[in-house]
């Protein structure tokens, strides 16, 4: 029974609040906060939509009550033209009525209509799909091309240009040199030729 | 007997190893105490409340429609018989008056006949001029977002407006340049034919067409039709600006996250948790922060921050991405990748849900632990993102429905218009005498196959006028003043959805913990093993 002891103190010891038994108290407090906190706006809530609610079917009772006002009103006055022979313009006006309802139906029927043509020319309809995103793509990339160089690419460009057209120049140069060399010695050849021709006639 | 030292071992093995951090005794009452709790809580249900609300709301507004379908009827009636009853009464001069009357309410006083097909003229033309402007709106927004992509200082370009139609109409570099309030920018004369196109086919005619509105509406003088098309114009044009930029700013913020996954592939190092967050920009002069963040992830911040200005159609789409990347981080968690493979994979989101401070927190644990996050925080974030969303998406809808009521009132005022010009031109064919007669009169047997026929048309039209029109624009305004009751509606119920998510999370995993730990039957059992064991020994 000895080693019962330690054990059962060890439980004991388990039994008391741990560090994660604090994590889940803190947990439960603000779970508990954020349900009260729920709890007062959703009550506040529902106050304010009685509210309006009750405020909108007192507006809808008394549209009713004026809509019955009039539609009184207007059986009244029927009324008086059937009894004093006014019987044709109580039709003329029943048709009318009849006329005009009938009229109301007819925007949603073709509304319906057009909805419909509509639906249909567009599954017919083939899109055409313009690659414009490509063409975008090859745009920026000529725009890169196309953007001027800033002063250090320019000053790069410069000198590489210019080094390239120096040895031109030169080597030109050289084979201008040459060719005047030999034209010069060509010249003085003849030169010399006809002076001594001069000097030395034929017989 | 080898299970019993097997099962005290453990127990002792547990105690002496972990101390009690990890042997936790399981209470009783708490357990029932927080299963009661999570039970109740989902009894309640909370959401469904505002959703009832929902359907009285749909009653209301049925109800208040049909009502006040009726006072229109009863209006009509009451005119038509003041018309019938009064038989002898010159009939054209009255009805002349009554169709008058509200003419000058919808548009202007007419003082002469001829003046009708002027209003008739104007009004058609407004209309065309106003369809013609809001084409070219979408097509403005549509065609500078692409002239941003191409060279960002478009973005710097001013507005299309009359009042920069000077500073717009450019055809040199040097002019462009100032335009873009960037004399020193490097804008390349391929830049300037783009702009050019854009100016002569979109923003020149967008302004012509503005033009041609205002001169119409100047024409009508005002009343309720010149309104209701300025409302409709309105509505229509900032629909179109907010579609066209959230779509803009859409496609921003998936380059972005893009952009943020490859250049975390192309490091070899695993990048800090922490540096996927926007970062405040410097201000002039001072030093950019430490360690500057990946490329891309300030473009992702850019990009939310854009679409939350754009208002609900902005924010449905980051809800939706930011859902979609929540998704792509679960799915890596419950994959079997190494850990440089997972940070590859959610860099992209972590970077674009850091951006919420909520997750920050999940996210130092997982720098701090070099291990993945618990997933409560990500849980409850995807449950918040989903109701945010739901309410953008409703918010949007209502946008939509707002928008196109606005036009349906504007359309439904320019027939009641073109039904009381038609009942006005039918009275035009009396002749002299029947001009000056009674309904009773025109409608007599001598009569009835001329002027009876025209009385009828005109008062005919004069009927639909309220029946078909009428009633339509009083609805679709009805249905405008309503709409802030549902909009109040939605955002009652996202509000609770969100704090819903922020209990529902925490009450089940409060349930689980209180459900777990050891129980006293277990250790009862142990300790009935352990005295059996002790006196076998004995």
């Amino acid at each position: 029974m000895t080693f019962l002891r330690p054990c059962g103190f060890a439980l004991m010891l388990c039994a008391l609040p741990a560090q994660a038994d604090d994590a889940a108290a803190q947990l439960a407090q603000q779970t508990a906060n954020n349900i009260a906190f729920i709890s007062a706006q959703l009550a506040d809530h529902q106050k304010e939509f009685n509210r309006v609610a009750a405020k909108r079917i007192d507006m809808i009772a008394t549209l009713e009550r004026l809509a019955a006002s009039s539609r009184q009103q207007v059986e009244s006055e029927v009324d008086v033209l059937k009894q004093t022979g006014g019987e044709d313009l109580v039709k003329f006006m029943d048709a009318l009525r009849e006329r005009a309802d009938k009229s109301a139906a007819a925007p949603a029927l073709l509304d319906a209509l057009q909805a419909q043509v509509r639906k249909d020319l567009n599954a017919a309809y083939e899109q055409v799909v313009v690659p414009s995103s490509q063409l975008d793509g090859i745009a920026k990339s000529l725009t890169e091309l196309g953007k001027e160089k800033d002063r250090k690419e320019r000053a790069q460009f410069l000198a590489s240009y210019l080094k390239e057209v120096h040895q031109e120049v030169k080597d030109l140069k050289q084979a201008a040199s040459a060719i005047q060399s030999k034209t010069d010695a060509q010249v003085d050849a003849a030169t010399t030729a006809k002076t001594t021709e001069k000097i030395n006639p034929k017989p | 007997m080898t299970t019993i030292v097997l099962r005290l071992a453990l127990l002792a093995g547990a105690l002496a190893v972990g101390g009690c951090g990890s042997v936790r005794l399981h209470d009783t009452s708490a357990d029932i105490v927080a299963t009661a709790v999570k039970t109740s809580y989902t009894e309640v249900k909370i959401i469904d409340a505002i959703r009832e609300e929902q359907a009285d709301l749909d009653m209301l507004d049925k109800k208040e429609q049909e009502a006040l379908l009726k006072i229109i009827a009863g209006q009509r009636d009451l005119e038509l018989l003041a018309l019938v009853n009064d038989g002898k009464q010159p009939f054209a001069p009255r009805l002349t008056t009554m169709i008058d009357g509200r003419i000058k309410d919808l548009v202007r006083e007419v003082t002469d006949d001829k003046e009708l097909a002027a209003i008739k003229d104007a009004v058609g033309r407004l209309q065309a001029a106003q369809r013609s402007y809001i084409d070219f709106v979408k097509r403005d927004v549509e065609q500078r977002g692409q002239l941003k992509e191409l060279e960002p200082q478009f973005s710097k370009l001013p507005e299309c407006t009359p009042a920069n139609k000077a500073v717009l109409e450019i055809t040199t570099l040097d002019g462009l340049r100032k335009a873009l309030k960037s004399p020193e920018a490097d804008v390349p004369e391929s830049a300037l034919r783009n702009y050019e196109l854009y100016v002569t086919d979109t923003c020149l005619p967008a302004i012509a067409a503005l033009a041609a509105v205002g001169d119409q509406q100047a024409k009508l003088a005002g009343g309720l039709l010149t309104k209701a098309i300025a409302d409709a114009i309105a509505a229509e044009k900032k629909q179109a600006e907010s579609r066209a930029e959230a779509e803009l700013a859409k496609k921003a913020l998936a380059s972005s996250v893009a952009k943020v996954k490859s250049a975390q592939q192309a490091r070899d190092a695993v990048v800090d948790a922490r540096d996927l967050q926007c970062k405040e920009e410097p201000k002039e002069g001072a030093e950019p922060a430490k360690p500057a963040p990946p490329a891309g992830v300030q473009k992702i911040c850019s990009a939310i921050a854009k679409l939350d200005s754009l208002g609900d159609v902005g924010k449905k789409i980051v809800e939706e991405e930011k859902i979609k990347q929540i998704n792509v981080v679960l799915a890596a968690l419950s994959g079997s990748a190494d850990s440089k493979e997972k940070v590859d994979k959610l860099s992209p989101p972590l970077a674009l849900l850091n951006t919420s401070q909520r997750f920050a927190f999940a996210l130092e644990d997982y720098d701090n632990a070099k291990t993945l996050p618990a997933l409560e925080p990500l849980l409850i974030e995807k449950q918040l993102a989903q109701s945010r969303l739901a309410y953008a998406t409703r918010a949007t809808e209502l946008g939509k429905t707002r928008v196109s009521l606005t036009r349906e009132k504007a359309d439904a005022l320019q027939l009641e218009l073109d039904l009381l010009l038609q009942s006005r031109y039918a009275l035009g064919g009396f002749n002299a005498a029947a001009k000056k007669s009674g309904l009773a009169t025109l409608m007599s047997k001598e009569s009835k196959s001329t002027s009876g026929r025209i009385a009828y048309r005109a008062m005919s039209l004069y009927a639909e006028s309220y029946t078909v029109a009428q009633t339509r624009h009083e609805t679709a305004d009805l249905k405008l003043i309503v709409l802030g009751y549902r909009d109040s509606l939605n955002r009652s119920e996202a509000s609770i959805a969100y704090w819903d998510g922020l209990i529902a999370t925490p009450l089940a995993q409060l349930q689980a913990y209180h459900a777990s730990g050891v129980k006293t039957g277990d250790i009862a059992a142990l300790l009935q093993a352990i005295s059996v064991f002790w006196i076998a020994v004995k």
